[in-house]
Order: C-alpha cells, then sequence, then structure tokens
C-alpha cells in the first residue's frame, strides 16, 4: 500500500473505531445537511420518496426491492461495513486524494445493500451521486454499438450510456441546483451542429447527452470530467459507487469488426468509469463492490471461486485500484440475526403461529409442528440460513 | 412344459433387472433388512436414550430421507406435493417451486391484509401453508374413475377412495392444470400454481371445477358400479 493510501486507510480506521456510541432509537435519526452517525446493529429506514428519487428498485437485489413492494417501506440493517463505509466517507476532503473502497464478501452477505445504503448517505449529506447498477451491463450486456469519432478504435454504448445520463439525472435532483451552478471548462464540440460552450451549466451537457444517444458515450465522460474538477475545487463532493466493479477488468461479450471480443479497455464507457476510479482527484469517494459473478461460472458446481478482490480484480485491476480500503461483509452475528427477526415478527411478516385447524384432518394434526414465532423457529431460522443474510430472508419469505 | 415355462420366467427376470424394468415390486432394497433398521426423526424422540433392548443398539440405521429433516416448516401435504410435482426426479426445481409458490401466496395475502380493516383482517389468512392446505383439501375428489374392462369393452367405472389417495389426486390435478398452463413459457409454474391454490381455497377455480366435472362423470357412470369386482 502506497504512503498516501495508508494515511487515508488509518484515519479511516480511527474514526471508525471512536463512534460507537449507544443509540436507543429503532431507526437512524435524520438530520439534513450534517453528516449523521451511523450506528452498526440499528435498522435502518429509508424514506420512500428518496428510495423512488434513487432508484432503489432496480438497484436493490430483487429479492429486497419485492420486500420494499410487499411491506410498503424499505428497512435494512446497519451492519459493520455500512458504519465503516460512512467513516470513511467523513474523512473525505479536498486535500487528500479520493478514497478508495472495496467491499467483499461471500454470496448474499450484503454487498450490494452496503452500497445502496452509502448512496443514500450520500443522499442525506448533499453528495453528488455516481451510481453504477452493475459494471456488468456495460461489458456484457451491450445492446448496439457504434465507432467512436472521438478516438479511433473506441466502441461507443449509446442506450446504456443513456440510461447512465438518466440514472444520473434522476439520482441527483437533491443537487441539481447546485449542478446547474457549476460552469464548463471548455468548448465542447460534440459533432459539426452540436456543442456545448466554456461556462455553461454542466447539467447541459447530461441534457445533450439524453437528447442525443449517438453523443452520450462522449457527455458521460464530460460530465465525469466536469465533476472531477469541481469536487477537486471544493465545489462539491462525489460519491462513485459501482456495483460489481471487477468487470470493469473482466471479459465482455462486445464483438468488433473482426469477430474477436473486444477488451474491456476498448469499451468507452468502461473508460470513463476506470478515469473515475483513479485517484487523480480529490474530495471524492469511490466504493467498488468485488463480486464473484464475473468470474463464477453458476453451472460450475464443483469448483468454488475466490471472493477476494486480488482474486475478482485480477493482476491488472488490482493494480489500478491500489491503494484502497477492503471491507469485508460477513453473516449475520446472532444479534443481527435476532434485530432481523424481532423486525419481521413486528411487522408479522413471519405468518407462520401455533393454533390448529378445524378443517384439517386428524392425522395432519398429529404431526410435531414448529413454528417460525416460536423460540425453535428463531433458532432453526439462524441455523438452516448457516446465518447468511440471503438464505435468512429467503427462508423468512415463505414461512 | 412346466419346466420350461419356469426356465422363461427367470431368463426374463435376468434382462429386466439388466435393463432396469422393474415389472414387480421390488423384494429387496440397498438396506438389508437383516441388518438395517429405520432412523429416528422426530427430535423429541431422538433426545432420548435408546431403549435396552431396541435392536437399533447393535444394528445399522438407514440414512434419513431428504424430506424426513426435522425443520420446523415441515409439513406432511407440502412434502407430498413437492414430490406431486417433481419432474425427472428434479426434487430441488419442485422444491423451490413449490416454496416460491407459498412465498407469492404469502405476499398477496400480506398486501390484502395490510390494506383491509381491522375488521377484515382476522378473515385473512396469511399463513401461506394453511392457505395451500385449505385450497389442497377443498380440491379432494369423492370417487376416482378407473376403467375396467368386460367383455372387450372398457368401462370408466366409479370407485370409492381412501383420503390419502383422494389428496393426491387432488394434487395431480392441480399440478396437470399447472403444467399445461406453464407450457412454453406462458407463465411460471410457480406463479399458476399460487393463483391455484389461492383460488382452491376459496373454493374457485380450474382445479376445483376439473374436480366437478369428475364428480359429474362419475355420477353419469354409476351405472357401471356393479362392474366392480
Amino acid at each position: 500500500m502506497k504512503p498516501f493510501g495508508r494515511l487515508a486507510y488509518t484515519t479511516a480506521r480511527r474514526i471508525g473505531t471512536c463512534k460507537r456510541n449507544v443509540t436507543t432509537s429503532r431507526h437512524f435519526s435524520v438530520e439534513s445537511n450534517v453528516q449523521t452517525n451511523i450506528e452498526s446493529g440499528t435498522l435502518y429506514e429509508m424514506d420512500l420518496t428518496v428510495a423512488k428519487q434513487l432508484n432503489m428498485k432496480t438497484h436493490l437485489p430483487s429479492q429486497l426491492a419485492k420486500q420494499m413492494d410487499t411491506l410498503g417501506e424499505i428497512v435494512t440493517l446497519v451492519r459493520e461495513p455500512t458504519a465503516e463505509v460512512a467513516s470513511c466517507m467523513r474523512v473525505v476532503d479536498k486535500h487528500l486524494p479520493n478514497l478508495r473502497l472495496v467491499l467483499w464478501g461471500a454470496f448474499g452477505t450484503g454487498k450490494t445493500v452496503t452500497l445502496n445504503q452509502a448512496v443514500h448517505h450520500a443522499y442525506k449529506n448533499n453528495w453528488a451521486i455516481v451510481n453504477l447498477r452493475s459494471a456488468m451491463e456495460l461489458t456484457r450486456r451491450v445492446k448496439e454499438i457504434e465507432m467512436s469519432s472521438f478516438v479511433a478504435g473506441r466502441i461507443n454504448d449509446p442506450s446504456n450510456a443513456v440510461a447512465i445520463l438518466q440514472n444520473f439525472k434522476q439520482q441527483n435532483q437533491h443537487v441539481w441546483k447546485t449542478l446547474t451552478d457549476l460552469l464548463t471548462e471548455k468548448d465542447y464540440e460534440w459533432s459539426k451542429s452540436e456543442r456545448t460552450l466554456k461556462e455553461k451549466p454542466i447539467t447541459e451537457i447530461v441534457e445533450m447527452g439524453i437528447s442525443a444517444p449517438f453523443l452520450a458515450s462522449d457527455c458521460v465522460g464530460a460530465i465525469f470530467r466536469e465533476l472531477r474538477r469541481h469536487a477537486k475545487n471544493d465545489k462539491l463532493k462525489v460519491l462513485v459507487a459501482i456495483d460489481d466493479a471487477n468487470s470493469l477488468w473482466g471479459k465482455t461479450l462486445v464483438k468488433r469488426a473482426d469477430r474477436t471480443y473486444a477488451p474491456p479497455s476498448d469499451l468507452t464507457l468502461v473508460v470513463h468509469f476506470r478515469r473515475m476510479i483513479a485517484n487523480d482527484w480529490t474530495n471524492g469517494c469511490v466504493l467498488m463492490v468485488a463480486d464473484k459473478k464475473e468470474v463464477a461460472d453458476a453451472r460450475d458446481e464443483l469448483e468454488v471461486s475466490r471472493h477476494t478482490p486480488l482474486e475478482l480484480f485480477g493482476e491488472e485491476g488490482f493494480e489500478f485500484i491500489e491503494p484502497f480500503v477492503p471491507i469485508e461483509t460477513s453473516n449475520y452475528t446472532e444479534s443481527e440475526a435476532d434485530t432481523i427477526y424481532n423486525y419481521y415478527v413486528s411487522k408479522n411478516w413471519l405468518a407462520s403461529k401455533s393454533g390448529k385447524h378445524s378443517f384439517l384432518p386428524q392425522y395432519i394434526l398429529n404431526l410435531p409442528i414448529f413454528l417460525a414465532r416460536s423460540e425453535e423457529g428463531r433458532k432453526q431460522l439462524m441455523y438452516l440460513s448457516a446465518f447468511n443474510p440471503y438464505y435468512y430472508e429467503r427462508l423468512c419469505a415463505f414461512n | 412344459m412346466n419346466n420350461f415355462s419356469v426356465k422363461m420366467t427367470t431368463k426374463l427376470a435376468r434382462i429386466a433387472q439388466k435393463r432396469w424394468i422393474s415389472s414387480t415390486t421390488s423384494t429387496s432394497n440397498m438396506y438389508d433388512p437383516r441388518v438395517f433398521r429405520e432412523p429416528i426423526t422426530d427430535v423429541q424422540e431422538l433426545r432420548k436414550p435408546l431403549d435396552v433392548d431396541d435392536e437399533r443398539n447393535f444394528l445399522f440405521v438407514k440414512a434419513m430421507k431428504s424430506d424426513a429433516t426435522p425443520v420446523f416448516y415441515r409439513d406432511h401435504v407440502i412434502d407430498k406435493l413437492i414430490r406431486v410435482c417433481t419432474k425427472d426426479g428434479e426434487k430441488e426445481t419442485s422444491r423451490r417451486n413449490v416454496h416460491s409458490a407459498l412465498e407469492i401466496i404469502k405476499r398477496r395475502q400480506y398486501k390484502a391484509w395490510v390494506k383491509a380493516s381491522d375488521e377484515e383482517k382476522k378473515n385473512i389468512e396469511l399463513d401461506p401453508f394453511v392457505v395451500a392446505k385449505k385450497g389442497i383439501k377443498n380440491c379432494h375428489p369423492l370417487m376416482k374413475l378407473q376403467g375396467v374392462t368386460r367383455g372387450g369393452t372398457t368401462y370408466q367405472v366409479p370407485f370409492p377412495i381412501e383420503e390419502p389417495e383422494a389428496e393426491f389426486r387432488a394434487m395431480k390435478m392441480m399440478r396437470d392444470i399447472c403444467r399445461v398452463r406453464s407450457k412454453h413459457g406462458e407463465t411460471h409454474f410457480k406463479d399458476i400454481l399460487a393463483t391455484e391454490l389461492l383460488a382452491a381455497s376459496q373454493n374457485e377455480g380450474s382445479t376445483i371445477s376439473a374436480k366437478q366435472e369428475l364428480h359429474k362423470t362419475c355420477e353419469a357412470n354409476r351405472a357401471y358400479a356393479h362392474y366392480r369386482a
């Protein structure tokens, strides 16, 4: 780890460990424009209107999105990694190069949820948010391609670029006013007829990209460039949250003219996101998720791939993102499982309850029945899911 | 002649054994009945020490069946439904389907429950297991039709059935209806199964009408009842 990174790392560690006071409130307190202290072990409720603005329905794992639809609220558990991310976001300032955090951990332990909690935290603190649902969409789910007119050999991806810009616009409505006050550095000549002049609001770039898909990929690069510049000048703080970030160094399904697969470094959007990760700018935080789905073959049940950052990012990617703060997500502890259990009981979500039903035949009633609400059920839920948050939720879903 | 026929049957039996064709019930399985005994699956029972003169003290115990694990959501009807819905031996897939159907039922009921007033809330059953069991129970047919050949003609003769068979036939009817509906990706099996179970618990839906259809045919064929032998 390079010295500068170590400084940032130790600062983050120190801040992370000294903020451990006891809170009694069920939901985390809401104060606008203040970096609120996030306590691990508490439940974290997001406002539904805010969740809609932050596009949580598509960004959260599908099971949680379904849960949000059913229960009519988003309540997630604040765990150690979230508290760590929040305390790291605290130390971000204009003199330190951007802080790079990598969330890693086994399947279902809450990497994506932590990322989304961090996005919500950034929203609370009025940061600008650059959020990518999955970097794999840029490399594997490319519907249409166009050759770049800006750099020879680069491949543009209009549909994904427009989606990124639209998402950016939607998620940053809380700072849109600030963004319109920020001005462009230079003239951007998109094509012969379209251009954005110097000293214009940078939001014009976003609007330009959304209205003209064939320019969108270049607009993404320009808006990122302007954001970095303004962050360096301390006009605003930026959170870059990329899910499955290791896919930026993975394999692609984009074919070039000679029918070979293009490397990710040829994709314009991938290049733009890599520039956002590079730490040549200050006053920002880059939150990445190292996810196994890039390398793991879902049909291969014999080989179990590692989920550590080095294995997932590969030599090249790892070298690029170094120095970074690794944050491991892990399985529930018993008290965390209990918190979720009690929440589900209070919402009446664990439905199976004791009591005999008269319409059932006698031979069914004679069977021993343990139920989810009982002490036995509480214990079994923990051990059957092996304390894994994903499987815990799955078990609670039908009981 | 007699000797020849015996020879033929043993030969046939050998071929059948080789080709995995079973024409009779198996007389023995991998567990030699002389040295293997049934396992204990009940947790309460398991905690007690074994009886002194219990044979399991010195004999082998069979492996537990995969659907006999003592989990708290163990349920006779749901396990049977999983077995009935299994196709090509893929029980894991079937289990996932049935459990997803239960999840869908629970979500629908929960949404209705949240919207309902306090008075109506009492009538909404949130437990998907109870809803599913009630649905299956409502689909139990009273009779079955079985082909009986008399004088070269096959008659569909109504027969009375026991409770377990009625349960099986109810599940099979429902499964066949769901399979037809989910063919060619029209809908997912779990979605249609959830819809059917919910409807059946209200005495509605295709499975209930299939049952009524069966009852009608039984009624029409009651004249053949004397062919029961």
